[in-house]
């Protein structure tokens, strides 16, 4: 074995210098990107899912401070390249992994306060340099060895792209396998190892390399994670008296956590008719948030939610199979099986939740999922849409929507796929002919999440020629409302049954075929009509002539625009502002502001620290002009492609770190190889202008075919699915990977002066794409997005024959 | 000898010269609170705006945010919980028709604010926390600002105060996703429960539950008047 490896280090000593420079840069885009989306997870714990695309951002300015740092010490640093790239890769070690121990020297960040405490915006400032110090160093030894090796400029880019894919894709597998907070540590050790690789004789090296592993050694002894916001779920429940969490792991869907508390009762908006304590059960958090209560299997009889809305379809009908969609941990399937269903179908993706129900909690959810009624569907509701082929279910029921008191906005940017017109038309289309969608929401003030469902379920009934409230109802109590969609007509015992339900348990119907006014407002009277007036509108009125007096955005989510639970425009933001006040808006929708703010914040501190330098050694009266369209169009065009499909591919794979790791990985690993493949083409302007008129075309042909695509791949197994995404991904990928080589190979023959600025501009565009893109997305939807990068790549087409010449 | 002891005075009268300022200044504050943000929103009752100029708000929240007290905001006080907005506490203080000797139960006493206005017209205010931090915190605030006549304890808010039932009015200023039935029998016939529904730093509506014999309404109150959220034609 020692042999082996005494032969393998002769062999590297030996290799030409290039070679050790590809093997490090390859190593250490492994580390880079392992440790990026490492980060990403430990602030969805800490914090909210937004941060995860501040973390993108920041690793990007990271990098792109380096290409301006690059441009001003150019000749210095070329001349030091061989101390300073290892160098550079033993500070990006150091730097990660004490970043988790810096960060907690920082004080308690909190996202919450962020709009209201001065403080916490010094923090988040901080907190800034530090995630981004080791992309700086380490996108400084990157950077520098594109400089000094241009003309290998292809193998060290494929090797940087082939690192990061694996990167990616390794980080996801290693969160099943290493505790996260053990995770920066792991990956700091792999960027001092790809130091080793290149590291120049002399004690000093040595020592530095020694002291580098003793702290990232350290670091794994000593881990520091993260305390999560005391405004999360968890946190609120970690108040209550004697409460303890029983069980703690990590995965790439999150850390799942289940506690135990005597005052933690369950009690959605329990009717007020009910006497008698409810019970206490424990409760499962996925990322601090909630994610279900754990009961395990009722008798049939009475069960906790009969006295809440969410047992009205069960009132009325007695539905034989039931599918709930996203369950979480089964109350919903417990309590369709306390009602006499025959067989329950539980959907839910969270594969590590599930397997930590049936693991640590045997004795009541482990009994739910071995309970012969019921059957266990690890997916992705869409995918069971699609590809469940059994009986047609008499009830489907959707996840519960919003939360006590509000969400406070912090859902705006989730892609829920499973709440989109399609979702619905699917679940209609699966219901048996006497079917019903059961949909309960939180009371929101103002109302959006009812209005939206209304009008989604409008769409739908009036796209089938039907008449919309014969086959709605819904009912209210004080905290929740339950919204049922029948595939027939309600009949007159039925509405007649809503009734009679409503009156026993003190809920006032809020949509029934003859409703009439008084009967809304019997026992939970809201301060005046309006709420009514705007349902009835909604539902049966003029919808478009709501919506444009309406502040908040209420339209149907679909497919290419999934976000649910956005509902703020831009042109509706001043009058929210005028409205609320700067102090109070956020908390309305803090994500779709966070986004916001972070989208500014991106432009302007890479402004500042890429762009404005890279102008002081000048325009040089326009010379650059080509340079700069060329380079911004391949970073615009190549991360509104990648930030684009990351958010499609939840639709086919089911989850958001799945899909982030598959996009990412395929994607760099394909530039890649589009980047190894370059070197035998000449970086003649028409080749490059045909390149990317490819790249455009493909994407424009995506647009135009993806929503096909995906109802086909979502219709195969998971595994069919992965290789013809990774087809759909890889063949752009791999033409775009060739476009920042060519360019940089065309600049290199006529004027090497402007390769470092190149850099710089195409981390400058990517970083703010990140941002823009996701604002993006959520604003005007998928295509569009994609429509913008299939428009970078033209700027590319129509800039390159001045690439590299004067203007 | 003179100029030891003029030093020795200096030293014992400067702090208590400052704090009278500060007092000074917190009541200006506290004036003009009422004035802007509380009367100007439409809240008249004497008794609710006698006892917002009263409490020292400032004694209820960290040191570090005194400055802040008596702006138009909620405040952090930690464990997730917040001081109320000055015109949310006002507003719930009059829902509940406040008068004197009126027998008042507070669920989640927090930083203990809510509490010290209801004990600017009752004697007979009983408040519960479920946090012991907060308990210990929320009690020493109105110790300290001489609110000798609240009875403060640590425990579960679900069970309500039996031995000092029914009240005439139950204020929930930590609300839970349900509304615990204790709470509905240990109201009077007759008595009003209000319990702000939202997020720590915006409260969405305020929930009235009226008791009448058996029968159990609930009401929502919007605070500011927000709806109907449309534009102007």
């Amino acid at each position: 074995m020692s042999g082996q490896l005494l032969k393998l280090f002769k062999a590297f000593s030996g290799a030409s210098p290039v070679f050790k420079v590809a093997a490090a840069l390859a190593l250490s885009s492994v580390a880079v990107l392992g440790f990026q989306l490492v980060m990403m997870q430990m602030l969805s714990v800490a914090q909210w899912h937004h941060f995860a695309y501040m973390v993108i951002s920041m690793a990007m300015l990271g990098f792109g401070t380096a290409g301006t740092f690059l441009v001003l010490f150019k000749d210095r640093l070329k001349e030091n390249h061989r101390t300073i790239i290892p160098a550079g890769f033993l500070l990006a070690s150091v730097s990660m992994a004490l970043s988790a121990w810096f960060a907690s020297r920082t004080g308690n960040f909190d996202v919450f306060l962020l709009f209201m405490d001065w403080e916490q915006v010094q923090r988040l400032l901080t907190l800034y340099l530090i995630w981004a110090l080791p992309f700086f160093f380490a996108g400084l030894s990157i950077t520098l060895a594109f400089f000094v090796y241009t003309k290998e400029i292809g193998s060290l880019y494929f090797a940087n792209m082939i690192g990061s894919g694996v990167g990616s894709g390794i980080s996801v597998l290693l969160l099943w396998v290493i505790p996260l907070e053990l995770m920066p540590g792991f990956f700091a050790l792999m960027m001092a190892a790809s130091a080793l690789i290149i590291l120049p004789p002399g004690r000093l090296f040595r020592s530095s390399f020694a002291l580098t592993v003793f702290i990232c050694i350290g670091s794994v002894f000593v881990p520091v994670l993260p305390e999560p916001s005391e405004y999360k779920d968890i946190s609120k429940a970690l108040n209550l008296p004697d409460a303890e969490i029983v069980h703690e792991s990590f995965s790439p869907y999150g850390k799942v956590q289940i506690l135990e508390a005597p005052a933690l009762r369950f009690a959605p908006s329990l009717s007020m008719t009910r006497i008698g304590e409810p019970p206490v059960y424990p409760v499962m958090y996925n990322n601090g948030h909630y994610f279900g209560t754990i009961s395990g299997v009722f008798e049939p009889g009475e069960h906790i939610l009969d006295y809440t809305t969410r047992s009205l379809p069960f009132e009325i009908r007695t539905p034989e199979l039931v599918a709930v969609l996203g369950a979480g941990t089964g109350m919903s399937a417990s309590h369709a099986l306390s009602k006499g269903a025959e067989r329950v179908i539980m959907v839910e993706s969270n594969r590590h939740a599930l397997d930590v129900l049936k693991r640590e909690a045997s004795e009541t959810a482990g009994q739910l999922l071995n309970h012969p009624g019921l059957s266990l569907w690890k997916d992705h509701p869409r995918r069971f849409l699609s590809r469940y082929r059994g009986q047609n279910p008499d009830l489907i029921i959707t996840p519960v929507l919003g939360s006590f008191g509000g969400t406070s906005g912090v859902g705006s940017m989730d892609e829920r796929f499973e709440l989109t017109s399609q979702a619905f038309e699917k679940m209609w289309d699966r219901l048996s002919d006497e079917g019903i969608i059961a949909t309960t929401v939180w009371a929101d003030f103002p109302p959006r999440y009812v209005l939206k469902l209304l009008a989604t379920w409008r769409n739908l009934l009036e796209a089938k020629e039907l008449e919309p409230s014969d086959h709605v109802a819904a009912v209210r109590s004080w905290g929740t409302m339950t919204l049922i969609l029948s595939k027939s007509p309600f009949t007159k015992d039925e509405i007649s049954n809503i009734r009679e339900y409503s009156q026993i348990y003190g809920y006032d119907p809020l949509l029934l075929p003859d409703i009439e006014d008084h009967e809304r407002k019997r026992f939970n009277i809201p301060e005046d009509d309006s709420f009514f007036a705007q349902v009835d509108q909604v539902f049966s009125g003029d919808f478009d002539a709501f919506q444009n007096e309406y502040f908040f955005d209420i339209r149907p989510a679909t497919d290419n625009r999934p976000f649910f639970a956005a509902f703020v425009t831009p042109g509706s933001l001043s009058e929210l502002l005028d409205e609320y006040g700067i102090s109070q808006l956020p908390y309305v929708e803090l994500g779709f502001m966070l986004a916001f703010v972070t989208m500014f914040q991106i432009i302007l501190v890479s402004l500042l620290l890429i762009l404005l330098p890279l102008m002081k050694i000048s325009w040089e009266k326009g010379k650059r002009r080509n340079t700069f369209f060329y380079f911004a169009g391949t970073g615009f065009g190549f991360m509104f492609f990648e930030i684009s499909l990351i958010q499609q591919f939840i639709l086919t794979l089911g989850q958001p770190v799945y899909s982030a790791a598959l996009v990412i990985s395929v994607i760099l690993i394909a530039s890649g190889a589009g980047s190894y493949y370059s070197k035998f083409l000449k970086p003649v302007s028409g080749n490059i202008r045909a390149l990317a008129c490819v790249i455009a075309g493909i994407i424009i042909t995506y647009i135009l075919m993806l929503s096909w695509v995906f109802s086909f791949i979502m219709n195969l197994h998971i595994a069919a699915g992965i290789f013809l995404a990774i087809v759909i991904l890889g063949i752009p990928a791999f033409f775009m990977g060739m476009m920042f080589p060519l360019g940089l190979r065309r600049l290199q023959q006529a004027d090497d002066s402007h390769i470092p600025w190149a850099c710089g501009i195409d981390s400058f565009m990517s970083v703010s794409a990140t941002a823009i893109a996701t604002m993006a997305a959520l604003l005007y939807g998928f295509s569009i997005v994609l429509l913008i990068a299939a428009g970078g790549y033209l700027i590319c087409a129509l800039s390159v024959k001045g690439l590299g010449n004067a203007a | 000898m003179l100029r030891k002891f003029f030093l020795l005075t200096l030293i014992i009268i400067l702090p208590i010269l400052s704090e009278a300022q500060d007092n000074d200044r917190f009541q200006q504050q506290r004036i003009q609170m009422v004035e802007n943000q509380i009367e100007a929103r439409g809240v008249s009752d004497e008794l609710t705006l006698n006892a917002m100029r009263n409490v020292p708000r400032h004694n209820f929240v960290r040191e570090r945010d005194q400055r802040r007290a008596y702006s138009d905001n909620p405040i952090p006080i930690g464990h997730g919980q917040t001081i109320s907005q000055p015109y949310i506490v006002a507003y719930m203080t009059e829902i509940i028709r406040p008068e004197e000797g009126m027998r008042v139960l507070e669920i989640g006493t927090g930083s203990g604010f809510q509490a010290a206005v209801l004990a600017e017209f009752t004697d007979e205010v009983y408040t519960i926390e479920i946090v012991p931090e907060l308990a210990g915190w929320g009690e020493g605030n109105l110790r300290k600002s001489g609110y000798e006549n609240v009875e403060v304890k640590h425990a579960d808010g679900y069970y309500g105060w039996e031995v000092h039932a029914p009240f005439d009015a139950i204020v929930v200023t930590a609300a839970a996703d349900h509304i615990p039935p204790p709470l509905i029998d240990q109201l009077k016939d007759g008595g009003r429960m209000i319990i702000p529904v939202g997020s720590p730093f915006q409260v969405q509506n305020l929930m009235l539950v009226e008791k009448s014999g058996r029968e159990v309404t609930s009401r929502s109150l919007m605070p500011v008047r927000f709806v109907p959220f449309t534009r102007a034609e």
